[in-house]
């Protein structure tokens, strides 16, 4: 497979009232494996549109190896034929499916009667996948996959179907759901990829990933190009300040030093994978739990909520012991819970932004006023920085880092003694991010007790007064900020341990 | 998103206010038109309209219930059926009016409550399990009926009431207004109209900001089936007799009154306003049109009609809407962890 490079000129793009993309132009080097940075609305989105002739811009180029094209012609087709080839967020595989059958959804059945060539359908599917050095049988279900896999098999089908011989791989954010080691294992994959001459552009908010893997970046802020450099010599700060345009000091606000009595006390529990785990978490303190999917982390959170049976050990909430057998027991007794998937678990998803906000603050009363909602509403939508059209318009039309701040609104509106966070900056861009750990810290300093769990341990590091890591379902270290560095933290959480008992 | 731009907002008020446009037009049409000019204004025919659409608008606001909070249920028109019948019987065998109304409800309620306890704690999806309990009782009210329609010992008071006009509209339709106006408070400003709403927009999340689902959903059974067994009590008012197969008939017509009801002025939500207008809406074309000269078959095909365009229209306006504002990150992401 040969790479070839391809460069937007002067492309743009308005959708009613708003310009999406205004003049945009970048170039991106064959075999290369370049990150397309930016905030929410910053035009990244519309840029993957226009190439996958998804959306048509209204003026401007495309140039890929040897085809031109005004960008205000492209069609799908097109894009098939020159060989683009894009995964989504949604990776689009049938999960009770095997490799192999979701592989020949794009290669074909191997018979033109209409018939399926099982043993043609498993060779293609070996093919696809040794193509990308993935080593997983074409007969294993998607089903039983990790996730990072999964994203691989998804690689391998749209690098293997389509019309013309694939030249450019677009992934957007690929790696957003995925923890962190998973999400190494997948840019190792990308970047031999690339060294044997595709091109991979992808789309992501995690800065890390970028600084250690990609070779260069384009950044685009408000719908204008910013900057096109390679990697070397950007760092962490500079990204972030070329993605919100201005510098943002810390990303992380300061912790302050707490000796207050222990508000949430856990011994022992048990739950779900979660084995005899306990920590405490003092009034004003943000304690992060560490560790790989299926340590037990989430279950933990679930069962000090009521949302998963605790089938031993010890919960003392506020000095009383706690045993909660359903989500509102644990509202009862002062606890918050903000889910880590927002669209499945928390977000009324057309719903208006208001009735979001008041779903759990309407407990409080029998009868509803719709006008001191809709005025609360929009006290909050203030406070938090909330961009939204209207707290009437639905959930679902907020960008994630604005849903999220939703969510947590609804939840600091409660008097609470606990809150806790599960992956609460998953698809949350960079700017969004820090005003989520300021509202974070600012409600642990309002003495709540603070628990967030995270795959970024990046995040756990600079958050977290405190980091609990967990492997295995059990807890496998404690250390103070500071102590409990990123690698610290990856260290314990990936360690291979013996199996649990 | 509301607000925004200019073509944004037309298509919203298109969208919200098209049902009633259409309804006051039709009006103005078989009130000009020369066959029916005569009679479809005329107070008798207007009067016989609206009495007639009281049961079919009681039985779609209790099928409304269910579908606010996410579930179907299609045995309101056999617990109709079924509660005429009790109410005929029992009054028919010396029950004071009332008692009789009462258990005719009551044993609604008890279909309700059976329907309520398999969806929300066996997990039996709504449209079967309605399904087969509406087919269920239809077969019991013909085998306790013998298919023979109940004529006689029904008492006049019961009668009276179903023809009497108060304040110049039939005494039935005040009844309509009231159960409207007592759902339109329930559900729009009350904290179990907004668990309702809450289970029906997504469960998952409603169950962890602390809402008994289940328990949700079965009383919107509940509600709805006790609903229905009013409409039954209605049904024996407005014709005298109990009838044992005109329930199952008010099923389609409830549904999709219902869901017309939900591309009007709340458009992509049940509401109680849209789905009387969307009873309205039937009432008025069929009625004009049977005016005009057409025959029996105009009630069904225009019920079926009606549901397939309105369902059709509100899918469609929803993707110009989709369509009119600027893309944002899809709200579908995938999980990790969550069955751990």
């Amino acid at each position: 497979m040969t790479g070839t490079g391809f460069s937007l000129h002067g492309v743009t793009k308005r959708y009613a009232g708003t310009t999406a993309l205004d003049d945009v132009s970048f170039e991106v080097g064959p075999g290369t494996f370049h990150a397309l940075l930016g905030g929410n609305g910053s035009g990244k989105s519309t840029a993957i549109k226009v190439l996958a002739g998804v959306e048509n811009a209204e003026s401007g180029e495309v140039r890929l190896g040897d085809h031109r094209i005004d960008a205000s012609h492209l069609s799908p087709r097109w894009s098939d034929e020159v060989g683009i080839r894009f995964v989504h967020q949604d990776l689009g595989l049938l999960e009770p499916l095997t490799v192999a059958e979701n592989i020949a959804m794009t290669t074909g059945y191997g018979d033109r009667a209409g018939l399926v060539r099982w043993r043609e359908v498993r060779r293609a599917a070996q093919v696809a996948l040794d193509r990308i050095g993935l080593d997983v049988s074409p007969a294993a279900l998607v089903a039983e996959l990790r996730p990072a896999q999964r994203t691989l098999v998804a690689i391998a089908r749209c690098l293997t179907g389509g019309a013309g011989a694939a030249s450019l791989l677009v992934l957007d954010e690929p790696t957003a759901s995925l923890p962190d080691e998973e999400a190494t294992h997948l840019l190792e994959r990308l970047q031999a990829l690339t060294r044997s001459g595709t091109t991979v552009l992808y789309v992501t908010h995690r800065l890390d990933e970028v600084l250690r893997a990609a070779d260069a970046v384009t950044v685009l802020r408000d719908g204008r190009h910013v900057e096109t450099r390679p990697r070397d010599g950007l760092d962490h700060d500079t990204l972030v300040e070329l993605i919100v345009g201005r510098a943002i000091e810390s990303l992380y606000p300061d912790a302050h030093d707490t000796a207050e009595e222990p508000v949430l006390e856990v011994s022992g529990l048990r739950a779900g994978p979660a084995r005899d785990v306990s920590f405490t978490v003092r009034r004003g303190e943000v304690v992060g739990i560490g560790g790989a999917v299926g340590s037990g982390r989430s279950s933990v959170l679930r069962a000090l909520f009521g949302d998963l049976p605790a089938e031993a050990g010890s919960i003392v909430v506020g000095g009383e012991a706690f045993r909660p057998a359903s989500p509102g027991d644990a509202i009862e007794a002062g606890l918050a819970y903000v889910p880590e998937d927002r669209g499945r678990d928390a977000g009324f998803a057309t719903a208006s932004v208001s009735l979001n906000l008041a779903a759990v603050s309407s407990r409080r009363s029998q009868w509803l006023s719709l006008r001191r909602e809709r005025q609360e509403a929009r006290r909050d939508v203030e406070e938090f920085g909330v961009r939204v059209a209207s707290v009437l318009a639905p959930f679902r039309s907020m960008s994630g880092g604005n849903q999220q701040k939703t969510v947590l609104a609804r939840w600091l509106r409660l008097d609470g003694r606990v809150l806790l966070l599960d992956e609460p900056t998953q698809g949350v861009d960079v700017g969004a991010r820090a005003d989520i750990y300021r509202v974070i810290r600012a409600a642990a300093d309002e003495g709540l007790a603070v628990v967030v769990v995270s795959s970024d341990f990046e995040e756990l590091a600079g958050l977290a007064d405190r980091v609990v890591v967990m492997a295995a379902g059990r807890v496998v270290g404690e250390a103070p900020r500071g102590v409990a560095t990123r690698d610290w933290i990856a260290q314990r959480a990936l360690a291979p341990t013996e199996a649990a008992a | 998103m509301s607000g925004g731009t200019p073509r944004v907002r037309v298509v919203d008020l298109a969208e919200r206010y098209a049902l009633v446009v259409i309804v006051v037009a039709m009006m103005l049409f078989f009130t000009l038109y020369g066959p029916t000019a005569d009679v479809f204004a005329s107070s008798a025919n207007v009067q016989s309209v609206l009495g007639n659409q009281a049961v079919v608008a009681t039985a779609a606001l209790a099928a409304m219930i269910p579908l606010v909070g996410g579930q179907f249920d299609v045995s309101v028109g056999a617990v109709l059926g079924m509660a005429a019948i009790v109410a005929a019987d029992a009054t028919s065998n010396g029950w004071p009016v009332t008692a009789a109304c009462v258990l005719a409800v009551a044993l609604a309620s008890v279909v309700g409550l059976v329907n309520g306890l398999l969806v929300a704690y066996v997990g039996v999806n709504s449209f079967i399990t309605t399904l087969a309990a509406g087919t269920l009782i239809g077969g019991l009210v013909s085998l306790y009926t013998s298919n023979a329609t109940i004529v006689t010992g029904i008492p006049e008071s019961i009668t009276r009431f179903g023809s009497a006009v108060w304040l110049g509209l039939p005494a039935v339709v005040w009844v309509v207004l009231l159960v409207a106006l007592v759902l339109a408070v329930v559900v729009d400003r009350t904290v179990h109209g907004r668990r309702l709403v809450s289970a029906g927009v997504n469960p998952a999340a409603a169950r962890l900001v602390g809402i008994d689902v289940s328990r949700v959903v079965v009383m919107s059974f509940v509600s709805s089936a006790a609903l229905a067994g009013v409409a039954g009590v209605l049904l024996l008012a407005r014709t005298g007799t109990g009838n044992p197969q005109v329930g199952n008939g008010y099923t389609l017509a409830a549904l999709s009154a219902a869901f017309l009801g939900a591309t009007a002025l709340r458009p992509g939500q049940f509401n109680v306003v849209g789905t009387l207008l969307g009873v309205l809406f039937v009432a008025v074309s069929v009625n004009g049109l049977t005016l005009a000269g057409a025959q029996d078959w105009v009630d069904p095909v225009f019920n079926g009609a009606a549901l397939m365009l309105a369902v059709a229209v509100s899918t469609g306006l929803g993707r110009v809407r989709s369509r009119g504002t600027p893309p944002t990150r899809s709200d579908r992401s995938t999980t990790q962890e969550s069955t751990t």
